[in-house]
């Protein structure tokens, strides 16, 4: 190797040490900054969040659905559908494996991601997903969303899910989420969602957000959640079999 | 106007003073189905075959209790409507304990308790073994039954002790139900005692392949197997006597039994994020007539329509008709293959079903589409039985059906 080499492949590895380090620090840092986001997100462990969707089609509400979406650690949801043509339907998602049980047959179907991403009750998944939980990330930059300056995250499922990469805008003061891009395993941006802030059930938290599809071109969605409260729901209640009990509280 | 007024104050003063939930729905459908010309088994042209049918349902749910109703009125070309009431579900769901992450259960009642693998066929289904292949077919109705269950996060053991259902061939039985599930399968397996008719066993699994998400397709697959000691069929008892009288004044059909029986079922969809999907299903069902047992019975209607201008055309008609009933059942030959394309977008979803029998060639396609509103619903569906002239469903005496259905949810 000549000196020159020599000297031009310890810059490298400087460089590569440095960037290393960078990121090792930006990681360190990205947890309380995602644990922050998340609590504006969903600040209870376990809850019972009352949600109101409409789904736009080109700009024009095209239906309007309400959901009951039981949350409890561990990514464990389980959406129960209150809309008169859907009711008596439930969407159980525990982590990246889904059921549907539709009123009719009482069968609690395994159905895939795709399925689920199909479904307005899909939102219950990007609802109840815990950022500080499932991914790691780095700190890609600062900047300006709507003139709002913001740190920019790219982050990266620890484990295969539904999205497996998200890019995250929190507002640099206060930390609130922004904006997102959920992307899937093709690397192909399924969901764009910007989220709007308010007091409600005694602390600022997100109450509005709107999701736009990239799968579904002209789709919109906006979601609203109504309530928030402390709920617990036994573990046995997330087990697909018991989907066909009924849950008393539903 | 004030009566109706004060009927939706009544259903708001009960709601609020039960706390009970409650949901009705009216739907109308009218249907039409087409005679196979030729077939052995088509009645004299009518047009008996189209009429409506609407369908007024309630449900209501109050802490752990649910009860489903429908009233049904039917009507055919030219018949009077007929109207009845049917209590699909009426059960209570009670916790007995919990604790310590477990849950025991008790369930008592009329339900709905199905199995949850296969599409086209349910091996599984020993408790309400709905028939999968009908058309158009009215609301489930559940099955009485007493049923203790514990359930963990994980697993499910229940007991149920299951009386006769309205309509099937079913008995009183006993069933274990069993389910363990894992992170991406999960197994179910199931133990029967019914009356007159011994044991029945099964076990299946259905999963998606570890490491799914990288990939634009999702897959996922299923199968079962349920061995019976004796499964219930159905017999021509004139078309099992070739020697025998060739016209009968009662149901030659009869319930009879079949031992060691095989049913079987092997199926994997893959669905994609933009909204299709494709559902391959293969299935066995040991308890569906054998090619054979079709023969036998062309052979007897051939001697029966030979018997036109020496017998009644009215005992001749009779009897055809009272044939054709082999038609009804859940499988026509014991090898089925099924193929489903279906596509979802938005309130729209739109499926296109090909079903057939190998063994005979005999298949049937069936189209449907389906718009969902927020309080109406939009459906059609129609249904081609086609194959050979001598295949099970290329002589099927009905050739197409049709519906639409219009349905608005309160």
């Amino acid at each position: 190797m000549s000196r020159k080499n020599a000297c031009g492949f310890r810059a490298l590895l400087a460089l590569l040490c440095g960037c290393l380090l960078a990121t090792a620090r930006a990681d360190d840092g990205i947890a309380p900054l995602l644990q922050q986001a998340d609590a504006y997100r969903l600040a209870e462990k376990n809850a019972l969040v009352d949600v109101e969707v409409d789904v736009l089609r080109h700009g024009e509400v095209d239906k309007q659905r309400q959901y009951a979406v039981y949350v409890k650690p561990g990514r464990r949801s389980l959406v129960v559908m209150k809309t008169p043509i859907e009711i008596g339907q439930k969407v159980l998602m525990l982590g990246e494996q889904f059921w549907l049980l539709m009123p009719d047959t009482q069968r609690p179907l395994r159905i895939t991601a795709s399925q689920k991403l199909l479904g307005e009750a899909a939102v219950g998944d990007v609802a109840s997903l815990t950022w500080s939980e499932d991914y790691d990330g780095t700190l890609a930059g600062e900047e300006a969303i709507d003139g709002r300056p913001c740190l920019h995250l790219s982050l990266q499922a620890r484990r295969p899910v539904t999205y497996s990469r998200i890019e995250l805008w929190l507002d640099k003061a206060s930390r609130e989420p922004v904006k997102a891009d959920f992307f899937v395993g093709s690397d192909k941006r399924a969901k764009e969602a910007r989220f709007e802030l308010s007091h409600l059930a005694g602390r600022r938290r997100v109450t509005r957000m709107v999701l736009i599809d990239n799968l579904q071109a002209g789709k919109q969605t906006v979601v609203r959640y109504l309530a928030f409260r402390e709920h617990q729901l036994g573990d046995e209640s997330f087990n697909p079999a018991a989907l066909v009990r009924r849950v008393a509280v539903e | 106007m004030i009566r109706r007024a004060g009927c939706c104050l009544a259903l708001a003063f009960a709601q609020a003073a039960w706390g009970m939930e409650w949901a009705a729905s009216y739907a109308l459908t009218p249907d039409a189905s087409r005679s196979r010309t030729g077939s052995p088994y088509a009645q004299p042209e009518s047009r008996a075959g189209n009429g409506w049918r609407q369908d007024i349902g309630l449900r209501a749910a109050a802490g752990g209790g649910v009860g489903q109703f429908n009233l049904r009125t039917e009507a055919r070309f030219g018949e009077r409507a007929v109207t009845h009431i049917d209590v699909n579900q009426l059960y209570l769901d009670h916790t007995l304990a919990e604790g310590a992450g477990r849950t025991w259960g008790l369930t008592a009642g009329k339900k709905i308790l199905a199995s949850p693998i296969g599409f086209g066929f349910r091996p599984l289904d020993v408790i309400q073994q709905e028939n999968r292949r009908r058309f158009n077919a009215p609301p489930l109705t559940g099955v009485p039954l007493v049923a203790v269950d514990r359930l963990t996060a994980g697993d499910a053991l229940g007991l149920v002790a299951s009386g006769r259902p309205d309509e099937g061939p079913q008995r009183e039985a006993l069933t274990l139900r069993a389910t363990h599930g894992a992170d991406t399968y999960e197994i179910h397996a199931v133990a029967q005692g019914m009356a007159g008719q011994g044991g029945a066993f099964g076990i299946g699994a259905m999963g998606t392949p570890p490491g799914e998400g990288d990939s634009a397709w999702d897959t996922a697959w299923h199968g079962a197997a349920l061995w019976q000691r004796r499964a219930p069929v159905l017999r021509h008892r004139l078309a099992d006597d070739p020697a025998g009288p060739p016209l009968a004044t009662g149901n030659p059909l009869q319930p009879d039994e079949r031992a060691a029986v095989w049913k079987t079922v092997a199926g994997v969809q893959f669905s994609h994020g933009s909204g299709w999907g494709l559902l391959l299903e293969y299935w066995h069902d040991g308890s569906a007539w054998r090619a054979s047992e079709w023969r036998r019975l062309d052979r007897l209607t051939r001697r029966q329509q030979a018997l036109a201008g020496l017998a009644p055309m009215a005992a001749i008609q009779g009897n055809l008709a009272w044939s054709a009933g082999a038609f009804a059942a859940p499988s026509l030959l014991p090898d089925n293959v099924m193929a489903r394309l279906s596509y979802t977008a938005e309130s729209w979803n739109g499926a296109l079903e090909w079903l057939a029998t190998p063994e005979d060639g005999g298949n049937v396609l069936t189209l449907g589409l389906t718009r969902e509103g927020n309080r109406q619903k939009g459906q059609f569906g129609w249904q081609h039985l086609a194959g050979p002239a001598d295949s099970a469903y290329g002589q099927a005496p009905t050739r197409d059906f049709l519906f639409v259905r219009w349905l608005w949810a309160l």
